[in-house]
């Protein structure tokens, strides 16, 4: 794995973990309007550095359309255990 | 439904040059123990039905979809701790789960015992469950204190001191969870301990 695309994921890791947690915290604190404006902001974020990464390198999730037409990129591409 | 993603929840850093298996036997208990995060997931997921009201099911649904992503971080940990094991280093550790599953990470203790849904309940009662729950979190974290203890891998003690602040996290969403749920008994003057039968 690239150096740029070790920071991709990083960042990935890093805005996942925040919706991972706002989002316990919110199904306790239902009307919490900063904290739900927070997690909308960072799922937006999310989303969009998920597509930049699937595009450039592999599919992150299942349902990420295969870059080539060739190659199956998810049958192809490195589990999270050996990045 | 679930959908799986590429990505470990936190960065694993462990130096595959050097292999541990004692350690990686240590591990093994957060994986297929009775605190692991097996026993964790399966534990939420299944008293999701049973749940009150809409946020709780949320909580558990939740809470035991992250402790999937904690089973990958400790598999990990442990499959990179064995990777490059050699066969002396196996024997010196007393690395005897090798016989009946080789460097397969696998469902055990940290002394041999396969899991067993003993570990976990479901009672169809919001407080029991989620009196259980608070409890399990508080094993898990002290799991990861004696773990914390036994290592001086750094990269594994870093993973493990992330894991062991999500339990805290937990830990703190279910007491809230379980103020909610009696909360709500109270408003609607149940003051029953038979509470599954409270009507919502």
């Amino acid at each position: 794995m690239s150096d740029e695309q070790a920071a991709m994921m990083l960042r990935l890791q890093q805005l996942g973990l925040v919706l991972d947690d706002l989002r316990i915290y919110l199904d306790t604190h239902l009307t919490d309007s900063a904290a739900i404006e927070r997690f909308n902001a960072t799922a937006e974020e999310y989303k969009a550095m998920h597509e930049q990464y699937s595009k450039k390198y592999s599919p992150l999730r299942q349902d990420d359309p295969s870059n080539s037409e060739n190659k199956w990129d998810w049958g192809t591409s490195d589990f999270p255990w050996d990045f | 439904m679930w959908v799986y993603e590429k990505k470990l929840q936190y960065p694993v850093k462990v130096d595959m040059n050097k292999p541990n298996p004692r350690l990686a036997k240590q591990l093994i208990s957060q994986y297929g123990g009775p605190d692991g995060e097996l026993a964790a997931s399966l534990r939420y997921l299944t008293q999701r039905w049973t749940m009150p009201t809409k946020n709780t099911q949320a909580v558990v649904t939740d809470i035991g979809t992250e402790e999937m992503a904690h089973l990958e971080i400790i598999g990990t940990l442990v499959y990179k701790l064995m990777k490059n094991a050699t066969k002396e280093q196996i024997v010196a550790a007393g690395y005897d789960a090798f016989v009946d599953h080789g460097k397969a990470v696998f469902y055990v203790d940290a002394v041999g015992n396969p899991w067993t849904a003993a570990y976990i309940q479901a009672k169809d009662d919001p407080i029991a469950d989620l009196t259980e729950d608070m409890a399990a979190e508080q094993k898990a974290r002290a799991t990861y204190n004696h773990l914390l203890d036994l290592t001086d891998d750094p990269g594994v003690a870093d993973a493990l001191r992330f894991l062991r602040e999500r339990e805290i996290v937990h830990f703190q969403r279910f007491g809230e969870a379980l103020v909610q749920v009696q909360e709500n008994y109270a408003c609607k003057k149940v003051f029953s301990s038979n509470a599954q039968n409270a009507q919502y």
